[in-house]
């Protein structure tokens, strides 16, 4: 280890708070609600191996996704050169789902490409059959909006880009933000480098990334571990099929690695609900990251410590979709975090109070049986065993579709759906009580609670 | 025309006195938590008298009536409000709102308290749920949409008494655009509920976004019992003194007289650190620094401030002890890096300094008082850079070998003084972090600016934080302990007035923004008779969600409108809008401020008293590199002016200690301060 505990941490804080200021300045000149104060953006700052050096906290679906946006523009030819800058939001190349904008600036460092400068943020139209770009009845990628591929970003792009949205000028306002939040990111590395140099700074940014991973197979190590955990959870329709897709996901800690198998996931779905894997991985990389101590680095040495399986179900359904794009439709990313957090959410509290008891955990303030409180059982009180959601609230159901609401809403709707909708143990009829176990009877290495 | 500053901190009262003739009277005394005013007066009693104080470890002086000094301002910067935030020991609150916005509070913006961890929750709010009342009524921004009847306010001030509360916040819909509800319901209540006091939103903070507006009328209704009667005690015990004005400091940098203060009691919430940005700012203009990066270091933590143009930035504040208060305020970037925060090394290897802190009881582990975790103290006194012969202000005896072991303690494959360097250099990211957030984050290159550290130990860290921005100069003032207590003595009265005008800039004639001005000047002028009144604009781009504050001198919209797209370009980076191009189409107003200031009167730099070349000592001292170099130690704030000092140095004041490292070298300026450039 060349770098020692001192300088670790100071090269921590440097690249942080570049990445924090990328996102101010994003935030604070940004046009569109759903950047400005949604928040749904992320900024990132790689080496020049595309490595994640440092995210500034902003969405959780974005973590480490942006490793992909990177990957994506490397594997361009021509190769990027220093100072140039791309974009992109093509789910299938190194996008999340198509209304995220990502802008990739190849950081000039003494005429090399020294990092990249990455801002994702969330545009609220990019075309497509329905103003927002988030079309609930879509069946396929090409109704959300216009796709784009990893391109260089020029004046002619933007063009093209802003002829096929419905808001050019606000869009023209939100891209200039995103753009200065790029500049400041490379303006910071720049700075950086003059005063480390930049074979410190290279080395300063390996050390880090392993400095993270440490910290997280510590972190994780310190879980129980014996046994694999499983977790059910259902989605209710897409729109197009009526009964629920279920959601799986094993989880095991084995030598500090946390993998994530989501084999028995339902196939992919004919409507808008469907997720790429780089998005599946972000909200895996969420749930550990909710294990770590607050002060471990964000960075590419955190993934390094996860793996995500998509099983059988999923790689026929990333295959397929790849295959069939036309047959596919947008990803419903949101949803499936909340899914994925919530079905790894649970896992966590068997995770949580297994350390509790073990001492580990001074909060205290969970106990075991009792769930936590961001999961709220109350929101759909009426609603009882056997009266399942789907039929007997239609209007819940469908209503933010059919009203074509702007996405804030819809998104707000179905993240307290989702957070609500099972929790309380109501199912379909069709699907027998013991199926559907309630969280008091989750199985964590055979043991029932 | 003595003027008095005195700052309540949590740990020490000071006390400045700043006499006619510029000569500085400096008290300092422990600070009485239940009752801050006892402290106060202790210090002020001590004025004038050979050896109060505990200064030097003497005894404490008896207390006396009256000041033998005739004192004419006492300004006061207190806790009070801050402290009721945070123990959350303010009035019980009666809410009233529009009805179907009762949740509003609770919602908040629906951000996460911390991302990453989902059981940590936001503070809750100042009122309980059941204490909101919901009124039918309905303003919309063109005027009514659904009319307040009276037997709705009937039945509000039914319910308002029925909950017997201490203290009532009124905040209705576009009250900051059509206040005629809001007025109605405030009359009613005030009538019904005499002895209640009833804050209104749109006679504190009349601008939109309701969140903020109602959370802060909540504030203020929540610690206008509290503050009102701490400032009217203070005022009775100011006037039995026979001084004859009291003043106490506000979040913006100025001063309030006491009717005033116990009217805006939300504003106090940072009285305290506005002091000492006002003290540096006034010290900066003294030895004409007017770009500076301020750091106020204390016990457990440290604030960062930025004065451009020898102006403090008014903006910061978005929310003090969780609670969102939207009014004037200095900016103020807190971390948790003080002399007694606690370094730890983690699992992962890396050496931590803080969050955590030994703070005033147990202190750090050289303190003797049962602290056994090493502190940031601790390392500057294992380096030598805290002399352990010298007493600190509380007569506390400084002891080295328990320094030593309490650093030990990390274990970590290196000898103490090398760990103890690496504590100080972790401390100094973790502040250096905290500058540039002030200053890198809104488009201020700080290598440009002055750096000026103070309270107790933030002069040891100067050349060290300079370092890590890339700065090269940097102020030690010579009484760096005290400075929050004499900049409230030298600070300006200062009165905001403030109103929403939401317009596009295109729209709009200058006749019409001067029109829009004068109300506000009008307010200005009478609240501070023969103040100076400065009028500001609060621009966005149409569209965006945060404002950037310009001066509006004249009424000239496309001065204005340039103004605003150069202050963009410099803070965001870019500054064409929307349309791309320049002009005033895709620029609006959002808000009009008009400041009110009257500055205190100048007093010259107290220089050094006494005459003669005080001696240097010399010391065995590490530098934060681990070398161990011998270095002068010099009496701050007894040098002659012109005096050179060689690096390394240490600059030993009563209450405080500085370093001069290797590559720095000093100049005493004629107002004792110690001026340090690069070698």
């Amino acid at each position: 280890m060349r770098l020692d505990a001192v300088r670790l941490e100071v090269m921590a804080h440097a690249f942080a708070s570049i990445a924090e200021e990328m996102g101010l300045v994003l935030v604070h000149s940004a046009l569109s609600p759903n950047i400005r104060e949604r928040r749904d953006a992320s900024a990132a700052l790689f080496d020049a191996d595309g490595e994640m050096i440092a995210q500034a906290a902003h969405i959780p679906v974005h973590l480490g996704a942006l490793a992909d946006a990177v990957a994506a523009v490397r594997r361009l030819e021509p190769f990027p050169q220093a100072g140039e800058m791309f974009i992109l939001n093509d789910p299938y190349g190194g996008g999340s789902h198509l209304p995220d904008l990502t802008l990739i600036g190849a950081i000039d460092i003494d005429g090399q490409v020294g990092g990249y400068s990455v801002v994702r943020a969330h545009h609220s139209d990019v075309g497509g059959m329905t103003p927002g770009s988030m079309p609930a009845s879509a069946r396929e990628l090409y109704q959300e909006g216009i796709i784009i591929p990893p391109t260089r970003l020029t004046l002619e792009v933007e063009r093209l880009l802003l002829a096929n949205v419905r808001t050019p000028a606000m869009r023209r306002g939100d891209l200039a933000a995103q753009r200065a939040a790029v500049e400041r990111g490379a303006q910071g590395l720049r700075a950086l480098a003059r005063r480390h140099g930049w074979n410190a700074l290279r080395e300063a940014a390996r050390e880090l990334l392993d400095y993270a991973e440490r910290r997280t197979k510590s972190a994780l190590s310190r879980l129980p571990s014996a046994a694999p955990m499983t977790a059910t959870d259902y989605l209710e329709g897409d729109g197009v099929i009526d009964h629920d897709l279920e959601i799986c996901v094993r989880i095991t800690i084995q030598d500090g690695i946390f993998h994530a198998n989501f084999a028995g996931t339902r196939d992919a779905a004919p409507g808008n609900v469907n997720c790429p894997m780089a998005v599946t991985r972000s909200a895996v990389l969420f749930v550990v990251r909710t294990l770590l101590p607050d002060d471990v680095p964000m960075n590419g040495g955190v993934p390094r410590a996860i793996a995500a399986h998509c099983g059988h179900g999923l790689s026929r359904t990333c295959g397929r979709r790849l295959r069939r794009a036309g047959a596919g439709s947008g990803d419903d990313e949101q949803r499936d975090v909340w899914r994925n957090r919530e079905s790894g959410v649970r896992s966590l509290d068997l995770l949580r109070n297994d350390w509790r008891r073990a001492g580990r955990e001074s909060r205290g303030q969970r106990t075991v049986g009792c769930p936590r409180r961001d999961v709220k059982h109350t929101q759909h009180a009426d609603r009882s065993p056997g009266n399942g959601a789907s039929r007997s609230c239609p209007d819940v159901r469908t209503a933010p579709w059919q009203r074509g609401t702007g996405d804030v809403e819809w998104r707000r709707w179905r993240g307290a759906r989702v957070r609500g909708a099972r929790a309380d143990g109501g199912h379909a009829p069709d699907r027998a009580a013991a199926s559907r176990p309630g969280w008091s009877s989750w199985r964590i290495g055979g043991r029932s609670w | 025309m003595t003027r008095l500053g005195v700052d309540v901190g949590g740990t020490f009262t000071d006390l400045v006195a700043v006499t006619p003739d510029g000569s500085l009277e400096i008290r300092k005394v422990a600070s009485t938590p239940a009752d801050p005013s006892i402290g106060l007066f202790r210090a002020i009693d001590a004025v004038g008298t050979r050896d109060g104080g505990g200064g030097t470890g003497a005894a404490p002086p008896v207390p006396r009536p009256l000041s033998p000094l005739p004192i004419d301002v006492l300004v006061h910067g207190t806790t009070v409000a801050t402290n009721a935030l945070l123990e959350r020991r303010g009035a019980r609150v009666v809410l009233v709102t529009t009805a179907g916005f009762e949740d509003l509070l609770w919602l908040r913006r629906q951000d996460r308290a911390a991302l990453y961890d989902l059981g940590r929750d936001h503070p809750s709010p100042l009122v309980a749920r059941e204490d909101v009342i919901g009124a039918r009524e309905r303003m919309g921004p063109d005027g009514s949409l659904l009319a307040l009847s009276e037997g709705e306010v009937t039945r509000v001030t039914d319910a308002a008494r029925r909950l017997a509360p201490e203290s009532i916040a009124i905040a209705l819909l576009f009250a900051f655009r059509h206040p005629e509800h809001e007025r109605r319901l405030a009359a009613a209540l005030r009538t019904a509920l005499p002895h209640v006091p009833v804050t209104a939103s749109h006679e504190i903070l009349p601008v939109f976004r309701e969140y903020e507006r109602t959370s802060t009328t909540t504030a203020e209704a929540y610690l206008r019992p509290t503050v009102a009667s701490y400032v009217a005690k203070t005022a009775d015990a100011t006037r039995t003194r026979g001084i004859p004005s009291l003043r106490i400091m506000t979040s913006s940098g100025g001063t309030l007289c006491a009717e005033h203060a116990a009217q805006r009691a939300a504003s106090l919430a940072l009285s305290g650190p506005a002091g000492g940005v006002v003290g540096a700012r006034w010290f900066g203009a003294a030895v004409g620094a007017g770009e500076l990066l301020t750091l106020d270091m204390g016990g457990t933590s440290a604030d960062a401030s930025l004065i451009t143009s020898g102006v403090a930035i008014a903006e910061g504040a978005e929310s003090v002890a969780g609670v969102p208060i939207a009014l004037p305020a200095i900016l103020i970037e807190t971390v948790s890096a003080g002399g007694g925060s606690i370094a730890a090394v983690d699992e992962g290897g890396a050496l931590r300094v803080g969050p955590r802190s030994a703070g005033a009881e147990p202190g750090p582990a050289c303190y003797g008082r049962g602290g056994a975790e090493p502190t940031v103290t601790d390392a500057c006194l294992a380096l030598g850079w805290l002399d352990p012969t010298y007493p600190l202000a509380d007569a506390v005896q400084l002891d080295r070998a328990a320094a030593e072991r309490a650093v030990a303690r990390l274990k970590l494959p290196r000898d103490v003084c090398e760990i103890s360097a690496g504590i100080v250099q972790v401390a100094t990211a973790v502040m250096a972090r905290a500058l540039k957030r002030v200053s890198v984050a809104r488009g201020i290159d700080p290598r440009g600016m002055t750096l000026l550290p103070f309270g107790g130990a933030g002069p040891l860290f100067g050349c060290a934080l300079a370092d890590a921005l890339g700065m090269s100069r940097v102020i030690v003032p010579p009484h760096p302990g005290v400075l929050s207590a004499l900049g409230l003595a030298i600070a300006p009265e200062r009165f905001d007035v403030l109103a929403s005008m939401h317009r596009s800039l295109a729209g709009l004639s200058s006749a019409e923004l001067a029109a829009a001005f004068q109300p506000l000047m009008t307010a200005g002028a009478a609240a501070l008779p023969g103040a100076a009144l400065s009028r500001y604009a609060d621009c966005r781009f149409a569209g965006q969600g945060y404002e950037v504050t310009v001066p509006a001198v004249r009424d000239d919209l496309p001065a204005l409108a340039a103004a605003f797209r150069a202050a963009h370009r410099a803070r965001h980076g870019h500054g064409d809008g929307v349309e791309g191009a320049g002009g005033t189409e895709d620029v609006e107003l959002v808000n009009l401020r008009v400041v009110a200031e009257r500055v205190a009167p100048t007093v010259p730099l107290g220089g050094r008293r006494g005459s003669g070349m005080p001696s240097a000592g010399r010391r065995m001292i590490v530098t934060r590199d681990g070398k161990r170099v011998r270095a002068d130690v010099w009496p701050l704030g007894e040098l002659p002016a012109g005096k050179k000092l060689n690096a390394p140095a240490v600059l030993a004041g009563p209450d405080a200690t500085g370093l001069i490292e290797p590559g720095w070298r000093g100049v005493v300026h004629e107002s004792g301060a110690v001026m340090l450039e690069r070698a």
